[in-house]
């Protein structure tokens, strides 16, 4: 197993003393293998990702262990960390023009990770990084390294990122809405990337999304998570054709189908997402859920054990795993 | 005939980009290429294209928010560019905007109700009583209360800010409302309400939306008619159900399958579009499956197809 988390649980300061934003996040990943993370915005998801690189905002305080490649991430120290980051975990961030230094050549910021962990020269990694820029499918990578990022496409700067991910053979890539910013089009050219480079680097990747079909078709895991607690999780594909919690059912049905009729109601969830650890004591989604009963708001919430490694938490989901 | 409600004619925007040498001219690019259509009241038009297709410059210009290089706009009969900009000004009472981000389109030192009050400064005949009663009326329309004019775009959620964007442009009362991605930023399930919003504001309030969106399943649950847009121009222009069953153009059929589909098994996208110009051939040609000689000799025109619809294709599928 490549990355065990058992029990995370973030606390952020705030005026109001430490607020529990996520609780009890646990799940596995294997060497290789795919997780899609889906979530609103106050979900955790980020939160959880960012944990995992070690970049949570300053004050923020982390609990439950985070298993990699059997050191817990929890506890190493910012130079430890560092030293995986670009190393042993690859990121890939929203918004590449933000994630890119505008000031240096795109080439030099692909080729920084080799000369950090790897101890290339200049000039060997530079020669390396227009390999890897290759490697993601730039066409005329020479160009695209000599090029600031200004110069380049959403697309191609989302590739080149992607580049410097991968420059160190990364065995976790933790990718945070990557093509959000994109076209579709070329959402699913650097989609079908990412699971290509997966297959081919032996690189588990840890994808995070909003987007319940992105990760349908991209990862083989899901993990479906609201107001800082996982809800549902288990195999991308039974999940979302079989979903169980009220939760899941509830974003499935809010999506606009391409070719349905126009103006046909949409099945909106009422309310808006409770910021995220407000009472972490009941289920995060009482109170929008349809089926709440006055439990949901006070007991902390059960796991119910399903096959084919699937997992539950809901009070309104029987041992059968059937929604009573 | 009546007058249509909005109509583009052979609309263009080119860019100057810097020159590559000293004396080297100035290469062009051509943001929108001779765009024309033409939506009636209560028809919503939607534009569907990628990042850099032209679609926001397309938008921004039927809003005389830039002047097109060529071409003309007519909203209810009027030209927007022979108008004086106080005659504009007046004109922009009836078509107002919303933009995709609504933390960076409200003015976090205002309180709702003065952003929502806004268009209507411009606008000599409103009274402030008036003002008032309009800024209410319109927080109303899209489900907020009161009370929330007195408090500042922070204290609400991205669902309700997008909400209160849709209500600034309620606010003149507008036939026309121009919306570039207005809830691309929401999360799945702020999206649907916002979404049921536009439907119930279409049939309720009478306001026709020109959508742009990169989303197929959002302008077509919107809109009457889609035109695909690509590299500055239309490529394919249909009504949206039978766009979305039977694309015509090969860049509409790649769209309609690159989207994310819970439903489907994905279909692997042709790669690495080249970024280099066809000078004479069609655009699409390059990444085209179904390209032949002719595509890249010369560009195809968008030609009617019959079913009102129309398709800038040698080969439509």
């Amino acid at each position: 197993m490549l990355l065990s988390v058992t029990d995370l649980a973030i606390d952020l300061p705030t005026t109001g003393g430490p607020r529990r934003i996520v609780h009890d996040v646990s799940f596995t990943l294997d060497g290789g293998d795919s997780l899609g993370v889906v979530g609103e915005s106050g979900s955790g998801k980020t939160m959880t990702a960012l944990a995992l690189m070690g970049l949570l905002p300053e004050g923020a305080t982390v609990s439950g262990a985070l298993l990699f490649e059997d050191r817990d991430l929890a506890r190493l120290d910012e130079a430890e960390m560092q030293k995986l980051r670009g190393d042993r975990i690859g990121m890939v961030f929203q918004e590449p023009m933000t994630a890119l230094n505008p000031l240096h050549r795109v080439g030099r910021q692909v080729a920084e990770p080799l000369i950090l962990h790897r101890g290339l020269s200049k000039g060997a990694a530079w020669t390396e990084a227009i390999k890897l820029l290759a490697r993601v499918r730039l066409r005329d990578p020479e160009r695209v390294a000599c090029a600031y990022p200004f110069a380049l496409s959403g697309g191609e700067r989302q590739r080149a990122m992607i580049a410097m991910a991968l420059s160190c053979a990364p065995k976790l890539l933790i990718a945070d809405e990557p093509t959000t910013a994109l076209d579709v089009t070329v959402q699913a050219r650097i989609l079908d990337l990412l699971a290509t480079l997966g297959a081919q680097f032996d690189m588990a990747t840890l994808l995070v999304s909003h987007d319940l079909a992105v990760v349908a078709r991209h990862c083989r895991r899901v993990l479906v998570m609201y107001g800082g607690a996982v809800m549902e999780s288990g195999p991308a594909e039974a999940v979302l054709r079989d979903a169980r919690h009220p939760y899941t059912r509830a974003l499935l049905e809010a999506r606009p189908r391409a070719g349905a009729a126009r103006g046909e109601r949409l099945r909106a969830i009422a309310g808006a997402a409770s910021p995220a650890g407000a009472d972490p004591r009941g289920c995060p989604f009482a109170g929008r859920c349809p089926l709440t009963m006055d439990a949901c708001h006070a007991t902390p919430l059960p796991t119910i054990e399903l096959p084919d490694d699937r997992r539950v938490r809901c009070l309104r989901v029987g041992p059968d795993g059937r929604l009573a | 005939m009546t007058i249509p409600l909005l109509e583009v004619i052979g609309l263009a925007k080119v860019y100057k980009l810097p020159r590559p040498g000293w004396f080297a001219p100035h290469p062009m690019r051509r943001a929108v290429d001779g765009v024309s259509l033409t939506i009636q009241t209560g028809r919503s038009f939607g534009v569907v294209g990628e990042s850099g297709s032209g679609k926001s410059t397309l938008a921004r210009a039927v809003m005389a928010l830039e002047r097109p290089t060529a071409g003309a706009v007519r909203l209810n009969g009027r030209s927007l560019f022979d108008l004086s900009s106080r005659a504009l000004r007046a004109a922009r009472a009836e078509m107002q905007m919303i933009f995709q981000d609504p933390n960076g389109s409200l003015d976090p030192r205002q309180r709702v109700g003065r952003i929502v009050a806004e268009p209507l400064i411009n606008l000599a005949h409103v009274t402030r009583v008036q003002r008032a009663a309009r800024v209410l009326e319109s927080l109303r329309a899209v489900g907020l209360i009161a009370s929330d004019a007195d408090k500042y775009p922070h204290e609400f959620s991205g669902g309700q800010r997008q909400r209160i964007a849709i209500a600034r442009a309620l606010v003149t009362r507008p036939n026309l409302v121009v919306a570039d991605e207005p809830v691309s930023a929401l999360d799945v399930s702020i999206q649907a309400q916002v979404l049921n919003l536009m439907s119930d504001l279409q049939r309720e309030a009478g306001v026709t939306f020109f959508l742009i969106s990169h989303d197929l399943a959002i302008v077509g649950h919107l809109c009457d008619d889609v035109a695909v847009m690509f590299r500055g121009r239309f490529v394919e222009k249909a009504p949206a159900a039978a766009l979305f069953s039977a694309p015509k153009h090969p860049y509409a059929r790649e769209l309609i399958d690159a989207a994310p589909k819970l439903e489907e098994a994905p279909i692997v996208a042709v790669d690495a579009p080249p970024n280099d110009e066809a000078p004479d051939g069609c655009a699409y040609a390059a990444r085209c499956r179904f390209a032949q000689t002719r595509c890249r000799e010369a560009a195809p025109a968008l030609r009617p197809l019959g079913d009102s619809r129309s398709v800038a294709c040698h080969f439509p599928l």
